[in-house]
């Protein structure tokens, strides 16, 4: 309750202190009113854009389409309302003039703004979801030149929106819209406020630390069990939602018509991104009002000196640009806020530490109940890259609390079997079984459901036929169409036996969520995070709250950090790491890295783990302290652990049993013991030589 | 031949290389033992100029070549077969080979030479010759990297964890193999995991730690050391 | 007969335009392919090129050269000018931020692109220009069997030259020395240093290249078909060939040139159509659909991170 009220609180003083801004601000010359208007309206655009590229290190570039989305549907509840009220007025009082009918209609529809803000960004929300689903599986720049695409697609279609519908026709197409013009400056600032604040709140958040996860490392996020596809969508959505509002707010406050929103408008809100520093909402923020305000105020020196063009404006602010990225690649901001807290920090006042509240739930050091019998099971796994049979019919079963080794030369196969294990593959053929779930291969669709995805499959590609069909007859002028269209159904029903006959695999995160985890062969931390949150994402896969908490950091979301705080402290201090919480995980000293990629392994509290190569590059000592460590962990958290490693030395002195792989099959498989006198692998691993030893 | 004096190396601000100094003489074969993160690999890498060492110097047969890049360092004369062989597997085999005598690319007889001697190194590598480099086993890739380095004709060739990742009864052969080439006239400057095996075919090693040179000595005598034996040779 | 004959006639406009956007997207999938960045700034140079281009031939035209050597040697001065420009801006712009993230090397590349466009209006004018080399300007009617193709002198020889350079291309990459080092480099930047190939140098001469071919192009479409431009005509054409390329699979050559003329295929055909007033959508929607079927492109190769 009191929270609520502080939370009130600060809240009222904020907006109180935007209205008195905007008293200030109606004394000022049209001219300046005009801009800060625009700097508010690209904040809340930056912020929003730096939720997909700074916060999820995505790569979009197409985020004017989305404010055009916003600013179109936005004004499409409007214009009419506004079309209708002024006949009425103008009916009523045929003396009024156009400020006065202005001033009634606003004041009778004060509503209508925050309305048509909602319309836009949930509009905006659901082609951001559109855009951005079936660009999951596109990475970097195919993702980039999709967003851009989407971006020039809605520019077309609204150019030709009378072509498309006669209804359409009071959009304007290329002349361009005019919705009333009833944005004011507490409107836009209060906006931009409230859209930094949800998107700080979220920043703080588990969630937000989800979504940086996949900037820092997207497969390492994925075996954490975050559902990479899942939180870029969302991620995609949110920030189209701020970009709709944002679009919104524009389009009552300016004349528009599609170009507006073209490929230099989104570039430049890239641009605030980059400049301000990717991730950091100040950054974003401050360089979005001042990358807004120069090429304005440059405008002045067109009057001041002679022969001075307006071009020039333009080059000087690209040689700016071009010399900032060199100077200051990360941005002004790089990564790091402005807050009252940091402020603090700086003069000396020590943040009081996150203490953690809710210790009672710590690792699970008693040991847990051990699940008896087969665990994990393996069958026939086979998986071919082209031509390529990386592993070949493979079987490998283990058993709840053993503790199993995997051996063979690089090359053989021993990554892939990790990543088959973990969801990063699918089985090309075979299935992989834990605690008697299916997790991967072999999952057949029903019939019906295979014929509903033909009958899918063909409806798209006959429509596909029938637009080409119809581009190519009215371009010759010979109706082909129906051509086309068959083609299309032929390619459909040609494909139907070669495609989907498996529902598709279950992601890594699932893994992870059904209890595998696993760490690296070369170690995959999120570097830019610190040593606490890389442990706190792997909560992240159990957690209670959704976006909505997050955004607007309900008392639940709160709860949900500090306890996955207290967890990962927990376990940091198990690993001797806790000293180092707040450090950044990049410059610990290597052996702290395996430790803590260990320690992030065991957060999201698994029941097998996968090691991949956890010695590598330790001395004998080191691997002395490894070995018991592992035996260790075994028992503390009741684990089933499967090991690839090289040194024969920890695999001989710790397995109980070992797997040999070699061109991608296995070879042998036994107690230490017999693996040692197997003339097979003394032929193809060991060698005379060691077998002695 | 190879002299290294108090190399500073930082990543960001991290303090790779504290003051390591080292010396290689025409014909040795040194190595360098210690863990992952000890700096092995950012000495070799510094020496032939991937990286930029921040204070110090390094000079090659008397010759300053401290901030040289890459492409002048193997002009000169030093080689290095990378960590993780790096071979580029989209290649053949033999295109591979012919890479690493970018430098000597007009010398068409040298050329054929060779890749003579290097392929009566590696048999295996003859029989695969026209395959993408791709498709070969970790261990005929580590003896295409060397095999590669070797056609640019090195005076100083620089091996970084050539074992690693391979069979052991592969290990052995390399081991073999690096003496033979070392007996051919090649001075090796031997980066390894393998400290015993290293030790064995050095004639001198340096041991390092958390970016420092700990220790240095004739390799006879660091195969004796008590701290070796205990922290690298694990008995 | 009638329908056959505005098939065959779509189809050669369309693989003229698309010769366009194949030399301009080599460029695009050349550099991304050394330096895995997307140069946008390529576009203007293929702008300048149309500039380039006009006052060469101008300049020539003054001097009474024949129309041959107006073509040839304007091709080559051009060719040469914006090779330069690129070379300029791959020095000065781009090697400074070659170690820092993706995104800032893109907002570079934004930057240079801004200040070209702006650049080239200070000094040129905003207005739209033409010009056109002596004599190819010439209808063409080519009758097979009651078929009537028509087309200009000029646009047969854009296809011709488009042809020629892209072979010349190809066996740069492909059979010499250079083009071995250029393959080495896109595959392992540092690997490829210590075989002793100067990357610094490749980088250079791969931007050197693929501007070349872009001012190449810029002079071919306006000097040869009489084609307006202004200083914002490389954001168009940029953009529709850095679609071809990602098209095609970036970072692969064949795929860039197989994009191109898909892309100006498409464009032939839409323009024609009754759809033509959303003709620079498809160029989007082809690809969207396209990249929802093979993610890494037609030619493209689809690489799995190791993990």
């Amino acid at each position: 309750m009191q929270r609520l009220l502080r939370r009130a609180a600060s809240i009222a003083i904020l907006l109180a202190a935007i209205y008195g801004l905007s008293l200030v601000n109606g004394n000022l010359q049209d001219s300046y009113q005009d801009l800060l208007v625009q700097m508010g309206i690209a904040v809340t655009l930056a912020v929003s854009l730096n939720i997909v590229n700074g916060f999820t290190g995505q790569f979009a570039i197409g985020h004017a389409g989305f404010m055009a989305v916003g600013a179109y549907a936005g004004g499409a509840l409007s214009f009419p309302m506004f079309a209708a009220a002024k006949k009425s007025l103008a009916a009523a009082h045929p003396g009024w003039h156009d400020a006065q009918i202005m001033g009634a209609f606003v004041s009778s529809h004060w509503w209508l703004l925050p309305a048509a803000m909602l319309i836009g960004g949930a509009v905006a929300a659901l082609f951001g979801w559109m855009v951005g689903v079936p660009s999951l599986r596109l990475r970097g720049d195919y993702l980039a030149i999709v967003t851009l695409g989407f971006g020039e697609i809605i520019r077309v279609l609204l150019n030709n929106s009378s072509v498309i519908s006669k209804k359409l026709d009071y959009l304007g197409g290329s002349l361009g819209f005019s919705p009333p013009k009833i944005t004011s400056f507490f409107a836009v600032y209060a906006i931009a406020a409230l859209v930094i604040g949800l998107t700080r709140n979220l920043k703080v958040s588990l969630h937000g630390l989800a979504y940086q996860s996949i900037r820092e490392d997207e497969i390492a996020a994925d075996a954490m069990g975050v559902d990479t596809t899942k939180v870029k969508v969302a991620a995609f959505a949110l920030s189209a939602f701020f970009a709709g509002m944002g679009g919104a707010l524009y389009g009552h406050a300016y004349l528009f018509a599609p170009t507006t929103f073209n490929f230099i408008f989104s570039m430049n809100l890239v641009v605030m991104v980059v400049l301000g520093g990717t991730g950091s909402i100040t950054g974003s923020a401050i360089a979005a009002m001042v990358l807004t305000a120069i090429p304005e105020l440059l405008k002045n020196f067109k009057d001041r000196i002679p022969g001075f063009k307006d071009e020039y404006r333009l080059m000087i602010y690209a040689l700016v640009l071009v010399v900032m990225m060199i100077v200051r690649p990360q941005g002004v901001f790089g990564r790091a806020e402005l807050s009252l807290a940091a402020l603090k920090r700086r003069f000396g006042q020590k943040r009081a530490r996150d203490v953690p509240g809710v210790i009672a739930e710590s690792h699970g050091a008693s040991p847990r109940p051990r699940i008896e019998g087969e665990i994990l099971k393996v069958s026939d796994g086979t998986k071919a890259f082209g031509g390529l049979t990386a592993v070949n019919s493979l079987n490998i079963e283990l058993n709840a609390g053993e503790l199993v080794g995997m051996i063979g030369p690089n090359g053989a196969g021993k990554t892939t079997v990790f990543n088959l294990l973990t969801g990063v593959y699918e089985p090309t053929t075979g299935n992989v079984q834990f605690q008697g779930k299916r997790l991967a291969g072999d999952r057949p669709y029903s019939i019906a459901m295979r014929i509903a995805l033909l009958a899918w499959d063909t409806l798209l590609l006959g429509l596909g036929g029938r637009i080409a069909g119809v581009i190519v007859s009215t371009s010759i002028g010979a109706n082909i169409t129906w051509v086309c269209v068959l083609i299309g159904i032929g390619i459909s029903l040609a494909l139907a036996p070669r495609r989907r006959r498996n529902r598709t695999g279950l992601r890594p995160s699932d893994f992870a969520a059904a209890g595998i985890a696993r760490t690296f062969q070369n170690i995959r931390l999120f570097k830019d995070l610190s040593v606490i949150e890389n442990v706190m994402i792997a909560s992240y896969v159990r957690r209670r709250t959704n976006l909505f908490d997050a955004l607007f950091r309900t008392a639940r979301m709160e709860r949900e950090d500090a306890s996955a705080r207290a967890r990962a402290m927990a376990l940091l201090a198990r690993f001797e790491l806790d000293q180092a919480a707040d450090e950044q995980a990049g410059s610990l000293p290597y052996g702290g890295q395996r430790r803590l990629e260990i320690a992030r392994a065991l957060a999201t509290n698994p029941k097998l783990l996968l090691l991949d190569e956890p010695a590598a590059g330790m001395n004998p000592q080191e691997k002395q302290e490894l070995m018991e460590d592992i035996l260790h962990i075994r028992e503390e958290f009741g684990l089933t652990i499967l090991l690839i490693e090289h040194d024969m030395k920890v695999v001989m002195g710790i397995c109980e049993r070992i797997y040999v792989l070699d061109y991608g099959e296995i070879i042998a498989h036994g107690t230490p013991e017999e693996i040692r006198r197997d003339p097979k692998v003394i032929a193809a691993y060991l060698g005379e030589e060691a077998a002695v030893c | 031949m190879l002299k290294v004096e108090s190399v500073d190396v930082y990543y960001g601000a991290i303090h790779a290389l504290a003051g390591v100094s080292l010396n290689v003489e025409q014909g040795e074969v040194v190595t360098m033992i210690g863990a992952n993160g000890a700096g092995k690999s950012t000495t070799i890498r510094s020496i032939s100029g991937l990286v930029r060492p921040r204070t110090g110097k390094i000079f090659f047969e008397g010759e300053e070549i401290t901030r040289l890049p890459p492409h002048k360092l193997v002009a000169r004369g030093i080689c290095q077969s990378p960590e993780g062989r790096r071979v580029f597997a989209n290649m053949s085999v033999h295109e591979n080979l012919l890479l690493g005598c970018f430098l000597h690319r007009k010398n068409k007889p040298q050329i054929r030479e060779d890749l003579e001697r290097v392929l009566v190194h590696f048999p295996r590598l003859k029989e695969r010759l026209n395959q993408s480099a791709g498709t070969l086993s970790g261990g005929e890739q580590q003896m295409l990297a060397i095999g590669r380095a070797l056609m640019a004709r090195p005076r100083l060739l620089m091996l970084d964890e050539p074992s690693l990742g391979l069979a052991p009864f592969l290990v052995q052969q390399i081991f073999h193999i690096i003496r033979d080439i070392n007996a051919q006239g090649t001075t090796i400057l031997l980066v390894e995991q393998n400290a015993f095996q290293a030790l064995r075919v050095a004639s001198r090693g340096y041991v390092l730690e958390t970016g420092r040179v700990v220790l240095h000595d004739r390799a006879s005598n660091l195969l004796q050391n008590e701290e070796v034996k205990k922290a690298y040779l694990g008995e | 007969m009638q329908a056959l004959q505005s098939l065959l006639q779509q189809i050669i406009n369309g693989v003229q335009i698309g010769s366009i956007y194949a030399l301009i997207a080599v460029g695009y999938t050349m550099v991304y392919g050394v330096l895995r960045f997307i140069n946008f700034a390529h576009g203007d140079v293929y702008m300048l090129g149309a500039y380039f281009g006009s006052f060469a031939v101008t300049a020539l035209v003054s001097r009474h050269s024949p129309p041959f050597v107006q073509g040839v040697l304007g091709l080559l001065i051009c060719m040469f000018a914006c090779a330069v420009v690129g070379v300029i801006i791959e020095r000065s712009a781009y090697r400074p931020v070659r170690k820092s993230g993706r995104l800032t090397a893109l907002i570079t590349a934004i930057g240079v692109s801004l200040f070209l466009e702006n650049g080239a209006q200070a000094a040129f004018g905003a207005s739209p220009r033409a010009f056109i080399i002596e004599g190819v300007g010439q209808p063409i009617s080519l009758s097979l069997g009651g078929i009537k193709l028509s087309f200009d002198k000029g646009q047969g020889m854009v296809l011709i030259a488009a042809v020629l350079l892209t072979v010349f291309l190809v066996y740069v990459v492909r059979r010499t020395t250079i083009g071995k080092a250029i393959r080495a480099v896109s595959y392992d930047r540092e690997t490829a240093s210590l075989m002793g190939i100067n990357t610094d140098t490749v980088i250079t001469l791969t931007f050197l290249l693929g501007s070349g071919l872009a001012g190449a192009a810029g002079i071919l479409n306006h000097g040869l078909t009489r084609q307006p431009f202004d200083p914002l005509i490389g954001i168009t054409y940029g953009l529709k060939a850095f679609v071809a390329a990602v098209l095609g699979g970036i970072g692969n050559i064949a795929g860039a040139v197989l994009g191109g003329l898909l892309m100006g295929l498409t464009e032939a055909f839409v323009s024609s159509s009754s759809y033509s007033s959303f003709r620079d959508a498809f160029a989007f929607v082809i690809l969207i659909a396209v990249l929802m079927f093979r993610p890494a492109g037609l030619l493209g190769q689809n690489v799995t991170e190791k993990v």
